[in-house]
């Protein structure tokens, strides 16, 4: 699939600044003669059950769920099965991850979801983050010496933002469900109540958590043995509380979590524990629908959060900077590939993205950051034979927005509706702090405003979002249908790793599973290194080094679950880096 | 996540090649903890008690309730040899043959039965040539002269009776079932029946058998029944291998054969016998190899290339880099060339295994080797060009809580064999006349040459490429594998074993990885897409013609480590699964 146009080419010559460039990118072009035509054959996204991909997505008609844990993706399935539209099944899967993958799927916690109703004009983008509340003042978090008090804005209450998942979910449901909303909880709430199956996977997940828990007995009464010791995998995990605030929000809707009797409690915990969470706080929280970002790619629409997600934002620059080299010309995975996709992660994330914040909040200039001028002033600083040098390391920004515990899900059902959340804890278990008699996991994203002064446009204030870079996706093809539904966890990874799965797919024509197992890279601004996931061959290194990157071994990079939609079929990838991911579809 | 991460490893580039092994370190730490940690792309499936890993998840779980009803790993490879049959029908068979390694914790011994077909007494070489002299391709390939007399239910049996603890009706129950009340189609079977209408309606029953009633292809989500297979699966159970070779079963094969030319006779079926041999041995950096011998010779050449290779730094080359692929090909072009020449049927032929597989004649291989020269397959032997490759075998890998294993690869040769099903008995015959040498010097089915070692006589068996293996680590199972693919099974296990031993690569990575074959003829390089394209232009400068080719093989493995069980089913063909046993 060639996306080549002529307009792209010509965007392409006029951006190269110096013959220098343009003989360059000729020279390195040539010697790939041949094995271009070689990867194209092999590679039609059309490959499916012809054995000339090693991956192959799960194929199906009536409806795609596709989430990193199992018993999340079946209830999704299932609601499909019912009758339930996307939405339905993106509200039964959120619950649901909330049980059975409870280091991020969450219900005290927050989240993006972009949902594209079929026949409307534009996705819609909910933006349901976490907000801080009223009574948090960065004071608080600091010593007498100035310094920020990390522990507090990383473990227990205080480092809870106001959840905003229940709301989400609810919203989406409000506007869009077709099945009560009750029979979409059940599922979630009698696994809950009659427990899962602890697999190698959580009890990994808990041995860690336990440490940071056992200062919270709540949360060691909800995830560990009466003994206080870990589970092990076979073991069954009960969890009542849980079970119990699913059944009361099934009842009353996310008023019982805003107003009612789950509200209470933790705004009983935040006064006995000295966090900041009041019932106004609260009764006040608002899931806001925002205008989503847009833009387009070789013949694409791609549609994605804006903020105060700021991953969005990097995606569709990266994408306008890409828009000015013919990718498709070099192999997937090649060298001169590589360097281009990571010389232009690099651009965009020196181009830094000042002033964003809470945009209801700060004046956020989207439409500058994705200007063509920008994109040409970028790909103009990207120099085809060398790697540009970056910043040396600056821990003082070794910010990160979402740490690597975060998930995502896609939904495709069979009118084409499609659902697209990525929703987190912040760390893994969040602050590990749980609401005594809830069994509800509290997040811990104060950390992630900048808490160098408030005045910071990402400064803690009440009532605002801090930023995040998640990025849940969807993108249409050159005729407007869904095409993907794609999105991933990986904290500063997120949007990079979002971006290869477009160019593998856009690009590169590779099949959904194909475009989620190849290896990925990352590259910051900050961090000088060249991050490559195991499996890039050393040839492929040692160019890139001749061109000046540093190469740093790294573990594996998100956890992509996406969907794509084509000639009436429906393919689904989950992410093989994470055990228990699993797509699942309706026939 | 808050101590997940053990620390990103900044390798400079310059150590990650010049000694690669830091890099291979920094896998290697990574290798079997990467299962629920963050550090490869592809983890296995992990379990406590045994595993299952076929080309079925159905056949998978079929074996894992043999394992937790107490069965050992043989009663389980039985029943998934039976079950195969059922869901697996294009390469699942009672109607072909195969191979089977079992290795035994008790003794510590390894076994080999071989139960491949072998050529009625009717078959001479003549039967399959022209007036002209010719190979004629559709007595060779197609049609009831290209039915070999079966081995797999008297394999499967003699493994039972002989290793197994299970009653023969029990572990053939769950087959049995699944033929008569049917499994759900799935859409990659209903897909290779849809591409194979012409051939499976040749025949009335092979019709009856595969489609609705009104001639239709069988949609993915029906029902497919096959209820003359569960009658012949419950005959088998009830009454033995009998059944099969003399009773009921033996006398409707006959008779189809009878009414259409075919060579197999009463007699031949009632001659069948399933041989234990001694299997093929070797070691690789410190590593025990066993495999399959002749008339495999899948076993022979793996163990010749491991041999080969140990002489070269492979670990410190990289996974799938340039330096490794010259390598690799240069060896494999050297045993597919010794492969033509020598080895066919050790009954009829006598097999210079020993040295074959010595290290002594590696080392000679090994110094003809250039670092930077490609040496054309030519100048090694004469040798003429390969039309064909098949790839529709199937293999499993089994391992019990006792440290049993089996490793089993069956076939029917062609996919769904000769298209031929027995009238009144629901299952399919084999093709595997095909993989004999029907002409000596002439090319035969799988694209490889094969001389007069592989030549048809009543009695014999064809040459296989079929490649069980078992790899032992101090005297225990290590690593169980095996996968089908025609000429390329031997090179997809080889790339398999390096990858974990060298690249020291998980079961899944390894599984995962691309690969690349070279048979000798046609002189090039073929390899799967995902091979690195950097690597890919390396090897055209060296010299090398590369190919572009469809995925290679299919590889179901299981890796024991640590008191565990990591399983792997290869993601190249749709449907294959690992079923873990946990008690």
């Amino acid at each position: 699939m060639s996306h080549r146009t002529t307009a792209t080419m010509g965007r392409f010559l006029a951006c190269l600044f110096s013959i220098n460039l343009l003989l360059s990118a000729c020279t390195t072009g040539s010697q790939y003669s041949g094995a271009v035509n070689a990867t194209a054959a092999t590679q039609s996204s059309g490959a499916v059950l012809r054995y000339d991909s090693v991956h192959h997505p799960v194929i199906a008609r009536r409806g795609m769920v596709v989430s990193q844990n199992e018993l999340a993706t079946k209830v999704g399935q299932q609601i499909l099965a019912d009758g339930g539209n996307a939405v339905d099944a993106a509200v039964g899967v959120g619950f649901a991850l909330a049980v059975t993958l409870p280091r991020a799927g969450n219900l005290g916690g927050s989240g993006f979801m972009l949902l594209h109703i079929n026949g409307a004009d534009e996705p819609t983008a909910l933006d349901f983050r976490s907000a801080a509340p009223a009574a948090a003042m960065l004071a608080d978090y600091q010593n007498e010496q100035g310094d920020i008090d990390w522990n507090a804005l990383t473990y227990g209450p205080r480092a809870a933002g106001v959840p905003g998942t229940v709301a989400g979910l609810y919203h989406a449901w409000e506007k869009f469900g077709s099945m009560p909303w009750p029979v979409l909880l059940e599922p979630a709430r009698l696994l809950a109540a009659e427990g899962i199956e602890v697999t190698q996977d959580l009890e990994y997940a808990l041995k860690e958590a336990l440490p940071v828990m056992e200062a919270f007995p709540a949360s060691m009464a909800a995830y560990a043995k009466s003994n206080k010791t870990a589970y092990v995998a076979g073991e069954m995990l009960v969890q009542a509380d849980l079970a119990q605030s699913i059944a009361a929000i099934a009842a009353e809707g996310s008023a019982a979590f805003y107003e009612g009797e789950i509200a209470h409690k933790i705004s009983d915990y935040m006064q006995n524990t000295g966090g900041n969470v009041s019932l106004a706080d609260l009764k006040n929280y608002r899931v806001k629908e925002r205008t989503v970002l847009q833009t387009r790619y070789r013949n694409h629409r791609i549609a994605t959060m804006p903020p105060s997600s700021v991953g969005g934002l990097a995606l569709l620059q990266m994408l306008s900077v890409l828009q000015n080299f013919d990718l498709s010309q070099y192999p997937a995975g090649s060298a001169m590939s590589l360097h281009i996709i990571a010389e232009t992660m690099k651009q965009v994330a020196a181009n830094r993205r000042f002033g964003i914040g809470d945009p209801d909040f700060v004046d956020v200039p989207v439409n500058g950051f994705l200007s063509e001028e920008m994109a040409d002033v970028l790909a103009g600083r990207i120099d085809l034979s060398k790697a540009r040098a970056t910043k040396k390391i600056d821990p003082e920004n070794a910010q990160k927005y979402e740490s690597r515990e975060t998930t995502h899900y896609s939904v495709v059902d069979a009118e084409g509706n499609a659902v697209s959340t990525t929703y987190t804890l912040g760390y893994s278990f969040g602050s590990a702090a749980v609401v005594p008699g809830t069994g509800i996991l509290l997040d811990n994203q104060l950390r992630n405003f900048s808490h160098r002064t408030p005045e910071h446009a990402n400064g803690m204030r009440a009532g605002k979002r801090m930023l995040s870079t998640m990025t849940p996706t969807l993108v249409f093809d050159e005729n407007g249908e869904l095409l993907l539904v794609t999105g991933t966890p990986g904290g500063s990874r997120i949007h990079n790793v979002v971006l290869q799965i477009l160019i593998n797919t856009i690009d590169y024509g590779m099949n959904i599973a194909e475009a989620s197992h190849r290896p990925r890279i990352h590259q910051q601004w900050r961090t000088p290194a060249l991050g490559v996931e195991p499996g890039i061959g050393s040839d492929t290194l040692k160019i890139l080094q001749g061109m000046g990157h540093i190469i740093d071994l790294q573990q594996t990079m998100g956890s992509t679950q996406s969907i794509m939609r084509r000639d009436g079929y429906l393919f689904g990838a989950a992410d093989p880096r994470r055990p228990g991911a699993l797509a699942l579809g309706n026939d | 996540m808050m101590h997940l991460r053990k620390g990103s490893y900044t390798v400079c580039l310059s150590l990650l090649l010049a000694t690669t092994n830091t890099a291979a370190e920094v896998l290697s730490k990574s290798t079997f903890h990467s299962i629920i940690r963050y550090d490869s792309i592809h983890r296995p499936a992990h379990a406590t008690d045994g595993m299952v890993v076929s080309q079925r998840h159905s056949a998978s779980q079929v074996g894992a309730d043999i394992l937790r009803q107490g069965g050992n790993a043989v009663d389980a490879a039985v029943a998934v040899g039976f079950a195969l049959a059922v869901v697996l029908p294009r390469a699942g068979n009672i109607g072909g043959g195969g191979f089977m390694m079992i290795h035994l914790a008790e003794t510590g011994k390894t076994i080999s039965i071989d139960y491949r077909e072998t050529a009625p007494s009717a078959a001479h070489t003549d039967v399959y040539l022209s007036s002209n002299g010719d190979v004629d391709d559709s007595a060779h390939r197609q049609g009831h002269s290209s039915v070999a007399v079966p081995g797999t239910v008297a394999g499967l049996t003699l493994a039972l009776e002989k290793y197994g603890t299970m009653p023969l009706a029990t572990v053939m129950a769950p087959a049995i079932a699944l033929a008569r009340d049917g499994f759900v189609m799935d859409y990659d079977t209903a897909s290779a029946i849809a591409t194979r209408v012409e051939m499976l309606q040749r025949q009335a029953y092979a019709k009856k058998t595969f489609f609705n009633p009104d001639g239709s292809v069988i949609p993915q989500g029906q029902l497919f029944k096959q209820a003359e297979l569960a009658d012949s699966l419950s005959l088998i159970a009830r009454e033995g291998q009998s059944a099969f070779y003399q009773g009921e079963i033996a006398k409707k094969i006959v008779a189809e054969m009878q009414r259409n030319n075919g060579l197999i006779t009463l007699e031949d079926l009632r001659a069948y016998r399933p041989v234990q041999r001694e299997p093929v041995r070797g070691t690789y950096r410190g590593y025990d190899i066993v495999s399959m011998p002749p008339p495999s010779s899948g076993g022979a050449h793996v163990i010749q290339m491991l041999n080969v290779l140990e002489q070269f730094p492979i670990s410190e080359m990289g996974s799938n880099s340039a330096d490794y692929l010259h390598v690799l090909a240069a060896t494999m072009k050297r045993a597919y060339a010794d492969r033509s020449k020598h080895l066919g049927d050790p009954d009829f032929y006598s097999v210079p295994i020993s040295w074959l597989t010595s290290k002594q004649y590696a080392k000679q291989l090994a110094s003809q080797i250039h670092p930077q020269k490609v040496m054309s397959s030519a100048d090694i032997a004469p040798g003429e060009p390969a039309p064909y490759e098949s790839v529709d075998t199937t293999h499993f890998s089994v391992m019990d809580k006792h440290g049993n294993a089996v490793s089993n690869t069956y076939t029917l040769n062609f996919s769904f064999g000769s298209g031929i099903v027995v009238p009144g008995a629901g299952f399919l015959l084999n093709n595997e006349m095909a993989d004999f040498s029907a002409k000596a010097g002439v090319a035969y089915a799988f694209g490889l040459l094969g001389g007069t070692a592989n030549s048809i006589e009543p009695g014999k068996r064809p040459l296989s490429a079929m490649t069980p293996t078992i790899v032992l680590k101090e005297g225990k199972p290590w690593l169980v594998t095996g996968s089908p693919g025609g000429s390329r099974i031997i090179s997809t296990v080889l790339q398999q074993i390096i990858n974990v031993i060298d690249h020291k690569m998980n079961v899944a990575s390894a599984t995962h990885a691309a690969r690349v074959h070279h048979q000798w003829f046609p002189d090039e390089i073929e390899f799967e897409a995902a091979v690195n394209p950097d690597a890919q232009q390396r090897l055209r400068e060296l010299g090398y013609s590369l190919k572009p080719s469809g995925t290679m093989g299919s590889l179901q493995s299981i890796m024991w480590h640590d008191g565990a069980y990591y399983g792997s089913s290869d993601p190249r063909r749709p449907g294959a699964g690992v079923a873990g046993v946990n008690q």
